[in-house]
Parts: C-alpha cells; sequence; structure tokens
C-alpha cells in the first residue's frame, strides 16, 4: 500500500530533487574517478609490454613511473610522473646513446604505451557515468 | 621529470540544473497544495464531496485508483475461489454492472461474492449459487432504485432476511417474516414440521418471498437510469471503474516510481489552466450531487475536464522530459507512465460523449475527436515504448560489449604464456570471433544509441617538462630545462656534460642559426649579442654573405692581396668556419676562383 500525503509528499520531491542536484557532480565524479583506478597498474603493465626491453628502457620506465588518479571537480585526472620523457615515448620515439655514434640517437618505437589502456578504459568510464546518473535518479523516484 | 596528465571531463548537458529548477518549482507547488487545500476544506460538504471525487482522478487519485486496482484483484481472487468454474460468468455479468446496476465492476463483484459464499455455506450447488447471487444484487439495485435508496443499504437488508434477521427488509417486503418464511419453506418441501427445515431451504423461502412480492420494483433501475439519482450512481460507478483501470495501468509502476508519478501530478495542479479544468470538474461533480442541471449538461462539462486533464498530462510530459532530457530512461518511463494516464482520461471522455451522443448528435463529433486523440496517443505510447526498449537494448549490448572486451584480454594474457601451437590456433580463433563480436556491437551501438549518451566524457593529454608535476612557473623553461624557446635569440641556461651533449630540449624556428660551444667561446657572448641584435654592421661581414667580395688581408686560396669573386653558396657561419670550409673548397677545386 502506497501512501501520498499531498504536498508533504511534494515537499519531500522537492528536497529530494534539491539533494539529488547537488549530488549529481560530486557522484559524478567519483564514478568516474573509481572506475580510473585499475589505470595505474595498466599502464605499468602496458610500460612493461609496449616499450622496448632491450637495454632495460621497458623496465627503467615502468620503475619510475609514479602514478595517481584523483578526484577533480568536473571529472578525474590520471597524472603520471617519469624522470623520462614520457610524451616522447608515448608518441612513439626515443632517444639514446649508443657506442660509435655522435651522441644520441632517434628511434621509432610501438606508440601509446600510456595512451592505449587509458582510450582503452574509455567504455569503463561511460559505464561508470552512467551508473552514476542512474543512482542520482533513482534517489529522486 | 616530466608530467603526463590524462583528464577525463564529464558534462550534464544542464541535468543538475534542471533537477535544481524542478525541485524549486515542486517546493512552490507544495506551498501553493497547502494553501489549496485549506481553502478548500472551507467551501464545505457540498464542495468536500466534489473534491473527494476528483481527488480520485487527480493529486490523491494515483494512489487511490492503484488501491482500487489492488482492491479488484482481490475481488477477482475471491470470486474466483467462491464461484469456482462460474467465475468467468460473473465477470461477464459484472462489466456492464454501472450501466445496469449502478455499481461499479469491483462492488458488483464483491457483492455478487458475498451473497456466493453464504448460499454455498448454506448448502446451495455453485451453479444455483451464482445464479441467485448475481439476481439478489440485481433485485438490490432494482429496489434501491424503486424506493430511493443505495444499493448497499438494500443489499444488506436482504444479507440479513437470508441470517434469519427480517425487521430490516419489512421496510421493503412488509410481508417478510418468520412464520411466513417457514410455511413458504414447508410448502416447497413437503416437509411436516418447521424443525426440520434446513438453512438451505429457509434461505431459498426467503429469495422466493422477496422476489413473489418485489414484483413490480423488478426492472426499475433499467427503467429509470436516465433519471437523475440513477445517472448520479452511474457516473459515480463509472468514475470507479475508471480509477480502478487507471489503477491497473500504474500497478506496474506502483512503488517508488509510484512517487516520480505523483510528483508529476502535483506539478500539473499547480498549472492555471488545470485549475481552470478542477474547476469545472468540481462544479460538474458538484451538480451530480446537489440535483442541479440536467445530466446531458453535467456529463458534457464532466468530458470536457476530463479533456483538459488529458491534455495538461500531455504537456507535463513534454516539459518533464524537456527539463530531464539526460535522465533519459528515467524520463521514458515517467512519460510512459503520463502517457498511460492520458489515455485512461480519454477514455473516460470518449465513453461520456458516446453516450451523450444517443441524446445529442453533436456529441458524436466530439466522440471522433477524441477517438483521433486517442490514436496519437496511442502512436506515442508506442513510440515511448521503442524508445525504453532501444534503451534497454543499448544497456544490453554495453554489458555484451565489456564481456567480449574482457574475453580478448583474457585471450591475450593465455597467448603471452602458452607455447602449443594447437592451444595458440585456438585461441587466436577465439580472439578473432570476441573482436568480430566486438565490432559488430560496436555497429549496433553505433546505429541505437547514436547521439542519445547521457555524459560527454572527454579525455585530454596535457605534458609538463619540470618537477614535481607542476607547470613551470616561468614559461620560457629556463629554470626548469623545459622546452626553450628563443624566437629572439639569446643564451641557453643550464649545464651539459660535453659541447656536444644535446641534453636541452629547444623550441626553434627554420631559418634560425645555432652557434656551436667552441665558436661562442671562442668569440664571446657579446660578440654573438652584437650579431644577434645587428650591432655589427654588415658591410663587416659582407664577404662572408654570398656572393659578396672578400676584402683583402685575407690570404685564403692562392695568392694574397689578390681579390677575389668568390661563388660559394649562401652561407652563414663563424667567420672562422668560413674561412676553413672555402679555404678546402678553393684547394680542392669545388670553388671556381675568377681573378680580376
Amino acid at each position: 500500500m502506497i501512501e501520498i500525503r499531498g504536498a508533504d509528499e511534494l515537499a519531500r520531491v522537492a528536497d529530494d530533487l534539491r539533494a539529488a542536484a547537488a549530488s549529481l557532480p560530486e557522484e559524478m565524479s567519483q564514478g568516474i574517478t573509481k572506475s580510473m583506478q585499475p589505470l595505474p597498474r595498466a599502464v605499468k603493465a602496458s610500460a612493461l609490454t609496449t616499450l622496448p626491453g632491450s637495454g632495460g628502457l621497458a623496465g627503467l620506465v615502468a620503475r619510475s613511473l609514479r602514478i595517481t588518479a584523483r578526484q577533480r571537480s568536473n571529472g578525474g585526472r590520471l597524472q603520471i610522473l617519469s624522470r623520462f620523457n614520457l610524451e616522447k615515448l608515448d608518441d612513439g620515439s626515443v632517444t639514446h646513446p649508443t657506442y660509435g655514434h655522435r651522441p644520441l640517437v632517434t628511434q621509432s618505437i610501438t606508440p601509446g604505451f600510456v595512451s592505449k589502456p587509458v582510450n582503452a578504459s574509455e567504455p569503463s568510464i561511460r559505464d561508470a557515468a552512467d551508473k552514476s546518473l542512474q543512482r542520482v535518479a533513482d534517489k529522486v523516484k | 621529470m616530466t608530467t603526463l596528465n590524462f583528464d577525463v571531463f564529464w558534462r550534464d548537458h544542464g541535468a543538475a540544473a534542471g533537477m535544481k529548477s524542478l525541485g524549486k518549482e515542486a517546493d512552490q507547488g507544495a506551498k501553493r497544495m497547502q494553501g489549496y487545500g485549506d481553502k478548500m476544506k472551507k467551501v464545505g460538504a457540498v464542495a468536500g464531496v466534489a473534491a473527494a471525487a476528483f481527488g480520485t482522478l487527480l493529486v490523491k487519485g494515483a494512489a487511490k485508483a492503484v488501491t482500487a486496482a489492488s482492491d479488484m484483484n482481490e475481488t477477482l481472487n475471491k470470486s474466483s475461489v467462491i464461484f469456482g468454474k462460474n467465475q468467468k460468468e460473473i465477470a461477464a455479468w459484472a462489466k456492464g454492472a454501472a450501466k445496469n446496476l449502478g455499481l461499479s465492476q469491483q462492488q458488483a463483484m464483491e457483492s455478487a461474492a458475498s451473497f456466493g459464499d453464504m448460499f454455498l455455506q448454506l448448502g446451495f450447488a455453485g451453479k444455483s449459487a451464482t445464479a441467485m447471487s448475481k439476481s439478489v444484487v440485481q433485485l438490490a439495485a432494482d429496489l434501491g432504485s424503486f424506493n430511493n435508496l443505495p444499493t448497499a443499504d438494500v443489499q444488506e437488508r436482504i444479507a440479513a432476511a437470508f441470517r434469519g434477521e427480517y425487521d430490516s427488509l419489512q421496510a421493503l417486503v412488509p410481508t417478510i417474516n418468520a412464520a411466513k418464511v417457514e410455511q413458504v419453506a414447508l410448502a416447497t418441501t413437503g416437509k411436516k414440521s418447521a424443525d426440520s427445515l434446513t438453512q438451505q431451504e429457509k434461505a431459498a423461502a426467503v429469495l422466493k418471498i422477496t422476489m413473489d412480492s418485489t414484483k413490480r420494483a423488478q426492472g426499475d433501475f433499467a427503467k429509470t437510469s436516465d433519471g437523475l439519482a440513477n445517472s448520479v450512481k452511474i457516473a459515480r460507478a463509472r468514475l470507479d471503474d475508471m480509477a480502478a483501470s487507471a489503477g491497473k495501468a500504474l500497478l506496474p509502476f506502483a512503488g517508488g516510481a509510484m512517487k516520480g508519478f505523483n510528483h508529476f501530478l502535483d506539478r500539473l495542479q499547480n498549472s492555471a489552466s488545470l485549475k481552470d479544468s478542477l474547476k469545472g470538474l468540481s462544479g460538474s461533480l458538484r451538480t451530480f450531487v446537489t440535483n442541479g442541471d440536467d445530466a446531458t449538461a453535467t456529463a458534457d462539462g464532466l468530458a470536457d475536464s476530463f479533456i483538459d486533464l488529458a491534455a495538461n498530462a500531455d504537456k507535463g510530459a513534454k516539459s518533464f522530459n524537456k527539463t530531464n532530457s539526460r535522465f533519459s530512461l528515467f524520463v521514458e518511463g515517467q512519460r510512459a507512465m503520463v502517457l498511460k494516464w492520458r489515455q485512461v482520461m480519454l477514455k473516460g471522455a470518449l465513453d461520456v460523449y458516446e453516450a451523450l451522443g444517443r441524446f445529442d448528435p453533436r456529441m458524436k463529433k466530439h466522440a471522433a475527436n477524441i477517438r483521433r486523440m486517442m490514436e496519437e496517443t496511442r502512436q506515442e505510447a508506442a513510440k515511448t515504448a521503442d524508445v525504453i526498449n532501444r534503451k534497454k537494448i543499448v544497456a544490453k549490448l554495453r554489458a555484451d560489449k565489456s564481456d567480449a572486451q574482457a574475453k580478448v584480454k583474457d585471450i591475450n594474457r593465455q597467448l603471452e604464456t602458452t607455447r602449443d601451437k594447437r592451444v595458440i590456433t585456438r585461441l587466436r580463433g577465439d580472439k578473432a570471433n570476441a573482436q568480430a563480436a566486438i565490432r559488430s556491437i560496436n555497429a549496433q551501438l553505433n546505429q541505437l544509441d547514436g547521439k542519445e549518451a547521457n555524459v560527454w566524457i572527454r579525455t585530454h593529454r596535457v605534458t609538463y617538462y619540470g618537477t614535481k608535476g607542476k607547470p613551470p612557473t616561468n614559461p620560457k623553461g629556463d629554470a626548469f630545462g623545459g622546452p626553450i624557446r628563443r624566437a629572439e635569440g639569446g643564451s641557453i641556461p643550464g649545464s651539459s656534460p660535453s659541447n656536444t651533449a644535446d641534453n636541452i630540449p629547444i623550441m626553434a624556428t627554420a631559418g634560425e642559426y645555432m652557434q656551436p660551444v667552441s665558436a661562442v667561446r671562442k668569440y664571446g657572448e657579446g660578440a654573438m649579442n652584437a650579431i644577434r641584435t645587428g650591432r655589427v654592421p654588415a658591410s663587416a661581414l659582407r664577404g662572408y654573405a654570398s656572393g659578396g667580395s672578400v676584402g683583402g688581408g685575407w690570404s685564403g686560396g692562392s695568392s694574397g692581396g689578390d681579390t677575389y669573386i668568390l661563388q660559394a653558396p649562401n652561407y652563414l657561419g663563424t667567420p672562422n668556419d668560413l674561412r676553413r670550409t672555402l679555404v678546402n673548397m678553393v684547394r680542392s677545386g669545388e670553388l671556381p676562383v675568377v681573378r680580376r
């Protein structure tokens, strides 16, 4: 049996709506950031499998990575710190010293050691955002 | 140290703002409703009846309608248990109860079930009990109509007589009393003593006496159904039936969604046009109650009110949808409910107009319009159902895609570890199948999902060169060894392990020229800056530009003191470099020398 109390019920719904509106940004950002939590591990694994192993580059880069996934007001941020030039590595080139050549050479490598796992996570991020929206909608019901 | 940031942004496309404004509206609506309710209380009893009646259809209507539908379900269950295989006969009979008895379907079935239960307990067989129940309920309606009494009141008097209490029925059937019942029962059964009579035999005698004594009243309801009293009964029964139908439509949404629907109705009640509709409906019902205008005009007003309500329901549905377009599935659910409600309202209006069409041909035109509106609503409801269905399919496809992606990932892991060629072949086949499934799902999603993503997500990559992941405080990048920008030239800061270490990133522009460390050291930064800023006259360096003549004092190729025209390519470097290069070129014969 459903109990409806007219104006009181409407006032409660009004409160629910306002609360839902207020919680929407937090829910969205939280959901998105949670869905980004597996990314640090995925990026490290990707560094080991994508970057060249010769000369120990893959291991060196993987060990040097300091990765965090943090919540922001309008989403989430995956921050990766390293002493290596990450942008260059991610774009597919590495500059390194070689014997007999002056002084460094630049070689092409498989690009996207960071971008690929990040892009691959987009469906799960989208799902998380959908679920967050649904949670908010459920509060209004 | 470099920092790579991937930012994921979301945009709700106004959903939060929409909900906030809805909340505000709802809050204001609640305050207005409280005031409205207080006013209604002051209007008095007649208006109270009207308010209660239209309340059935409106704000509290959804809950009452669901309750009515729920009651109907319970009555159906009860009736099914009592009448067994004869239940269908009772249900068919009850469908016409509003018109034939002035009772709602639920009331007719409930009454029949109560009498049926009594007759079965008294020992009557199922078929007899069914027929007797129908007869008694019909008789109650006729007696009520004949004596201007509520049908339920007459039913109670008859039920009491079956229990052996004849006083209340005597007001309608004066001949009935205990002695008469025994006399008729003895005559019917042929028994000699009253003590030997069973309850069943006495009940049969009660029915016989009542039927025999009320022959003039039988069929009175049908005869006088156009009269005001019976019109009121029929209209009320129809309203109850409609409430039950509406409730039936809403039952699947009962629970949490019901509150949302109630909220929607609350919003509707606060619209100006709806208030006018309510006023009309309230007036119509008041007329019913107070024996005012003729039934035709009253029913016409009622029909108009239904149409207004349906129109407002539609408007409300659209505004709700617009406000919260991003809560698509939730909103579509609400919209589906509103459309169902609208269909019920239009059906109510159609019933009224069809009934009026018998008296006034113009009403048939209205009925045709209502049918057209019903068809439009049906189409819209079908469209909404399609959208809901599509969204459910999208959700399922996304889940399937996620599964297929997980499978590919798992296969990749297995491929890394296995050496068995047969296993590898099988895994590759599985992977290809999973990838094909993902492609197929993507294609379907593109078709279905298209532009309906609930959120907008954008990933954005930003790279900082520097320390601690912070952007350089100096955009020139000097202090952090970041990309050096020297659009206007100048020295490069920092340190290098050798003169040719190339350890500092430089942002350069085509056409610029960089000097090696050795040249800078030889001529000094001052000389470099003098060239950079144009303080060295061009004439001093004339010989180093293309085709320029080199002044005397330079013994390059052959004999000193001579003037040479150098057919050299464009070249700009340190004088020392140029000299060395030119000497080598002249010696090797690469550079033609023309003596003047």
